[in-house]
């Protein structure tokens, strides 16, 4: 226990030490991480799992805090214009490369301190079980043959990642990115209602929420975009196998306001990565069919700015890129 | 008889010291979390989750289903004793609760929201519990047009109100949209109605405005009538709340019309905010004492909680079969079962079956660990009414920006709720009705994001709101619901000027 004349000291001290060996001491009191999305979907369950080992190595608690609102705005711009001073980082999610293009804020790849990708989740090709295609090869041959218009897609709200996935799909395939018509949805859950209540011909979100369909044999899972198949629909070929060289993955970042002194943004990168590389936060997010990722911040930097150009001539071609 | 068995099975997971022991934590947890207003069942659950995440799976469901009936009951005693809503979904509560309680009728009222809700809450577990296979495949058959017809029904059947200048109803409703269309149209991802203020691209939230409408809206027509409840009611006799229980078998219609309307809004799934005001619109036309509504009904009080309170369990089912959230709450949970490892499906009924059973037993046990708890509380909260206004106004004023504040943390919303304060203290000085304001923000939202996915789905064709039987049916009951009030008032209209037309002709 402090006495009450020992924490005067210890403000006083803290009051009078300079930045450089105050950023040494980083974190003396808990870290917040700010979540854009609400709690219980990907980004929070990412962020979770990669706050349990973080603390451990901070030997500070991590607390996740959720800003939801406004596909993604509010929580971004609560994190870029943070004090940079360790204490408030953030999970950055693909959708804060497309706020500009999309016309929705001024925020982007160059308001944030881009530390690392911790993981990311491949979209898939989700069908009706009782649908016309038995399996991907049936399927592209099935949208090729269907005038432009269709077919509908869901997933995602208008210019989401997982519409995005499904534009670069048909690009790639040689057809138009509006091709297969989209259905704008709320999220994941309801956008697989109503492909199973008979509106939507396909869904291009993250298989793993498609388990509990699938499981109930209502859905089927005929394609993954990965670079390898998922443990979790082992039979579900990548679309590279399949011929169709397309690879789409919605991505989850650490990130932090810009301008972190740098012993603390040096400390932070140090227990980052140790905590990612161990095996309970990887064992926890592989079994949820969530791929862990750790890199440089120079090599996320490189992998933000080529995403930001295929999903900026996706958006362009889809007649979404305002201002 | 399988279910029986699983359930029996349940209740052995269930009847534990620990887990009993969680439910009496959750539910008194929840009715705090309830009482306050703003800080509402997702958002309780949510604070709750990362504490769950070091607890057995069954356990942790127990906790936090038990914190989702205690909101759901808490929410309801603020709406009856001081008009403020805790809960979006206990908004139609106040609209006879209120007068209820200034009547001196508070202990009878919060003694019927609780016993109702009780009610509700056990036929959405027998539902449950033995329909769950036809519960679930009923869900799947909904998309978007379906979903647009369910909330135009809900919308019909509370609109034709009666009460107030059909003028004012009207402007009230537009205020709703306009408020609800606030922030990112999430169909065109375009932003809308925020005239450049960041603090509006999440759009106005929902509790915001109830806090201020409602909450610092009557506290200034306090003030402005002289600082202090009027007709307080100073018993506070413990066997008023044994004589209402004695009353209520004599409402077990209105208990049932509520509790159906509450089991089907939950697996459709439409949610318990459209269930309880579709629920009182409903009660309101088919009771004999209909045209009493509003004005300290006990009916009024019984339809909306028990649809309520039935649609929160209900909405339990398709999150667990199929991952498909029915309520804002049941969402939340789906997050924390992918948190524990455990994907929701058919497969959990057979892999874990210990879960899904002991989740099941505890919504039977934890309603009524609730019900016994809240009514020990009748008399404790009763009494919060004959405490004098310069005490309990400042905490109540006090309690209602807390409340603004938790819902985002931002300053900005502490302002919206004395704009809105003012603006409720106008409407109800001018008669503007709040109610029609509220249900359209609510559901005006959702209806028109589902009512644009289905014309992108049809390219344009309302055909699609016809194109199955069970779209039609919706549509047409709610197109007729709409017409109903508008057709009797041309033919009594007629009846009257006949004379004149009559005489019309001879000329």
């Amino acid at each position: 226990m402090f006495t009450r004349r020992q924490m005067t000291l210890a403000t006083a001290a803290g009051l009078a030490m300079p930045a450089v060996v105050r950023a040494q001491t980083w974190p003396s009191r808990p870290v917040t991480m700010v979540v854009p999305w609400a709690a219980g979907g990907g980004a929070d369950t990412v962020t979770r799992i990669f706050a349990s080992g973080f603390e451990k190595e901070l030997g500070q608690p991590v607390n996740v805090v959720n800003r939801t609102g406004g596909n993604g705005v509010v929580g971004h711009a609560a994190i870029a214009t943070a004090r940079p001073d360790g204490y408030t980082l953030g999970t950055g999610t693909s959708e804060f490369v497309n706020f500009k293009p999309l016309g929705q804020s001024t925020i982007g790849p160059d308001s944030f301190d881009l530390l690392s990708r911790i993981a990311s989740i491949p979209a898939g090709v989700t069908v009706k079980a009782d649908g016309p295609w038995k399996d991907f090869a049936a399927f592209v041959a099935g949208v090729k043959a269907a005038p432009k218009g269709e077919l509908t897609g869901s997933g995602v709200s208008t210019g989401g990642s997982w519409h995005l996935a499904a534009a670069g799909m048909t690009r790639t395939l040689g057809l138009g990115v509006d091709h297969i018509r989209w259905v704008p949805s709320q999220g994941g859950a309801p956008a697989l209602q109503d492909m199973v209540a008979g509106g939507i011909s396909l869904f291009t979100g993250s298989p793993v929420e498609a388990k509990a369909l699938v499981d109930a044999g209502q859905v089927k899972v005929i394609g993954v975009m990965a670079n390898a198949r998922m443990d979790m629909y082992p039979d579900a070929p990548t679309l590279k196998e399949a011929g169709v060289d397309w690879v789409f993955e919605n991505w989850f970042s650490l990130v932090a306001p810009p301008r972190l002194p740098a012993a603390v943004r040096t400390r932070i990168l140090e227990a980052a990565g140790k905590a990612h590389q161990s095996a309970g936060v990887r064992d926890l997010m592989r079994a949820r069919g969530i791929v862990p990722i750790w890199e440089t911040p120079e090599s996320f930097k490189a992998f933000a700015a080529s995403y930001a150009q295929t999903a900026s001539s996706l958006l362009g071609e889809l007649g979404l890129v305002r201002g | 008889m399988s279910n029986l068995d699983s359930l029996l099975h349940g209740f052995t997971v269930a009847l534990t010291f620990h887990h009993v022991l969680l439910m009496v934590a959750g539910v008194l947890l929840g009715i705090l979390v309830g009482v306050l207003p703003g800080l509402g069942a997702p958002n309780g659950v949510t604070l709750l989750l990362p504490l769950t995440f070091s607890m057995d799976p069954v356990s942790a469901i127990i906790l936090l289903t038990s914190t989702y009936w205690g909101a759901l009951f808490g929410g309801s005693t603020t709406s009856i004793l001081f008009n403020i809503p805790g809960e979006p979904s206990s908004v139609a509560t106040t609209f006879d609760g209120y007068p209820m309680a200034r009547a001196g009728r508070a202990s009878e009222a919060l003694t019927f929201a609780f016993m109702s809700a009780g009610f509700g809450a056990l036929v959405g577990v027998v539902v449950i519990t033995l329909l769950s296979g036809f519960v679930t495949s009923f869900a799947l058959r909904f998309g978007p047009p379906e979903y647009f017809a369910v909330y135009l029904l809900a919308f019909c059947s509370f609109i034709a109100f009666g009460s107030g200048a059909p003028l004012k109803t009207l402007v009230s409703i537009c205020l709703g949209f306009a408020f609800g269309a606030i922030g990112m149209d999430s169909v065109s991802g375009e932003m809308r109605l925020t005239f450049g203020l960041d603090d509006l691209i999440r759009g106005i939230s929902f509790l915001v405005v109830v806090i201020g409408l409602f909450g610092i809206g009557e506290m200034l027509l306090t003030l402005e009538e002289g600082l202090e409840f009027r007709s307080v009611g100073g018993r506070l006799n413990p066997r008023e709340v044994l004589a209402a229980i004695g009353r209520l078998p004599r409402y077990w219609l209105a208990m049932l019309r509520g509790s159906c309307v509450g089991v089907w809004m939950g697996i459709t799934p439409g949610g318990p905010t459209a269930a309880s005001f579709m629920s009182y619109g409903i009660a309101k036309r088919m009771s004999r004492r209909g045209s009493r509504f509003g004005t300290g009904e006990p009916e009024g009080v019984i339809a909306p909680e028990t649809a309520d309170h039935s649609a929160g369990t209900a909405a339990m089912l398709p999150m667990l079969a199929l991952g498909i959230p029915g309520s804002a709450t049941a969402a939340v949970m789906l997050g924390g079962l992918m948190i524990w490892g455990l994907n929701p499906g058919p497969m959990l009924f057979i892999d874990r079956a210990d879960f899904v059973w002991g989740m099941i037993a505890s919504m039977y046990l934890g309603n009524v660990v609730g019900v016994i708890l809240v009514l020990a509380t009748v008399p404790l909260f009763a009494s919060m009414l004959s405490i004098p206004f310069t005490v309990i106004g400042p905490i109540i004023v006090t309690v209602c920006v807390v409340g603004a504040w938790t819902v985002a943390s931002a300053p900005f919303d502490l302002w919206l709720v004395v704009v809105f304060g003012i603006t409720g203290w106008g409407m109800k000085k001018l008669d503007y009705p709040i109610a029609p304001l509220i249900l359209a923000m609510v559901i005006g939202d959702k209806a028109e994001d589902a009512f644009r996915q289905s014309m992108i789905m049809s390219q344009g064709s309302l055909g699609v709101l016809w194109a199955s039987p069970l779209v039609a049916t919706l549509s047409t009951l709610a197109v007729a619901l709409l017409l109903v009030p508008v057709v009797s008032s041309f033919r009594a209209r007629r009846r009257r000027f006949r004379p004149m037309e009559e005489a019309a002709p001879s000329e």
